[in-house]
């Protein structure tokens, strides 16, 4: 009797314990086939890029074009917390491809789906209008949509080949190399032009 | 401490600035910042990259002495593998607000449950894109790499930022390079005098609420209205 005692004692403790758990501390991981809730802070970290100078950054790229934003899908889930937000890019000048491109189509991680929003800390998401000179990898995942005439690609390196112009001159990402800054910031972007034009020798 | 020191010292975790260790330090963000301690984690990764993570979180705890991170039994930082990303690993801080039931609202020791609070981490890893690069661009095995992005990826979880560059001196340097500072210096873990020093730094004022499941001033419970 004084053992079932202690016993009922001892399941009531446990069961007021359990009650007692930390109120909105995650016990359980999320349902991996459920999106989270809200809004996440997202740090990624790219493939290093050994070389940041332009020769290095295009000897790797699958394509170098400069354009503008022509506008911003709708964001999509690649997983159910990788949001991916494509934009339909305007080429107006290649320097590197493989295929004539008038139009190619870009992912980048980040975004909002639903009550799920996904907020780069390292970059920014392009926006209409906005002009670019990016280095570019192709985007071979399974995930990513077809959009008929507008190739896939990704940034190389995140934000490593993504260089902003705006009144003509060139704006470095702000979590690119030191080195890229004090060469690149603040340069008259047909000078940037002619830097790159010299390191892809089959400019086109 | 009384609920109103709690608040003072819970607020003042969000005000510490980030001072600079040198030069060769990543530093952090003065929010959001952990109200736990210890912190927990979980995760479905298999095999030896189970052995990796354990390494990973090993070095945290020999590397910084404000936190404690260990296994269960809750899933503050919960570590999978996702082959969607384009990264070699991705972090997902998700604070208090505007996620959770408990968003903007005082809990039972007199902290504001708010934007400046983690609520829990997820972190992504692409082991595909890791054993390619592992390959490719350096002489680590998979399984090493694989250490060295989830402890630069708990970096983040515990509010450290990125560092770029190179490193120039290996004594003093971090796991938090964006490049191959780790690789060029032949590290894998976090380390004492930057990673440690930083989350040190981040959480040398910080209130950690007492979680004891005979605690009984029910810190955990967020019904003390809204702030």
């Amino acid at each position: 009797m004084q053992l079932l005692s202690k016993c009922m004692w001892l399941t009531l403790t446990i069961s007021s314990c359990a009650s007692l758990a930390q109120e909105d501390r995650r016990i359980t991981p999320t349902d991996p086939t459920q999106s989270p809730q809200g809004r996440a802070l997202l740090w990624v970290r790219p493939v290093p890029v050994a070389d940041t100078t332009l020769k290095g950054l295009s000897a790797i790229s699958d394509a170098i074009v400069e354009g503008v934003v022509e506008n911003v899908l709708p964001s999509r889930k690649a997983s159910p917390s990788n949001i991916q937000t494509d934009i339909r890019f305007t080429v107006v000048k290649s320097f590197k491809t493989s295929l004539p491109l008038n139009e190619l189509m870009i992912s980048q991680t980040g975004g909002a789906v639903g009550t799920y929003e996904v907020v780069p800390q390292q970059y920014e998401l392009m926006q209409p209008g906005q002009r670019y000179l990016l280095f570019l990898m192709r985007d071979r995942r399974p995930s990513t949509p077809v959009l008929i005439g507008a190739p896939p690609y990704t940034i190389l390196g995140a934000w490593i080949g993504s260089f902003g112009i705006s009144n003509n001159k060139i704006h470095v990402s702000k979590m690119s190399p030191e080195s890229t800054h004090s060469l690149y910031d603040g340069m008259d972007a047909g000078a940037f032009e002619a830097e790159i034009e010299k390191v892809v020798p089959t400019a086109q | 401490m009384s609920p109103a020191s709690r608040l003072f010292a819970a607020i003042s975790i969000v005000v510490a600035g980030a001072p600079l260790m040198s030069a060769q330090c990543s530093g952090y963000d003065s929010v959001p910042l952990w109200i736990w301690n210890p912190l927990f984690y979980q995760s479905s990764l298999s095999g030896t990259q189970i052995t990796d993570l354990a390494a990973s979180v090993s070095g945290w705890n020999n590397a910084q002495t404000a936190l404690t991170i260990s296994t269960n039994p809750y899933d503050d930082i919960d570590v999978s593998v996702d082959n969607s990303i384009t990264d070699l690993g991705d972090t997902y801080i998700y604070p208090m607000a505007p996620y959770t039931g408990c968003a903007n609202q005082y809990d039972g020791c007199g902290v504001c449950r708010n934007s400046n609070v983690i609520a829990y981490v997820d972190i992504k890893v692409s082991t595909t894109l890791i054993a390619t690069e592992a390959a490719a661009y350096t002489s680590w095995t998979a399984d090493q790499r694989l250490t060295s992005v989830l402890s630069h990826e708990l970096g983040h979880a515990l509010n450290l930022k990125d560092l770029g560059g190179s490193p120039t001196n290996c004594l003093q340097t971090s796991i938090m390079y964006l490049g191959n500072g780790a690789y060029t210096c032949n590290f894998i873990v976090a380390q004492s005098y930057c990673d440690g020093g930083d989350v040190n730094a981040a959480y040398s004022d910080a209130y950690f609420e007492d979680w004891d499941l005979d605690d009984p001033d029910f810190c955990g419970y967020c019904n003390q209205g809204a702030c």
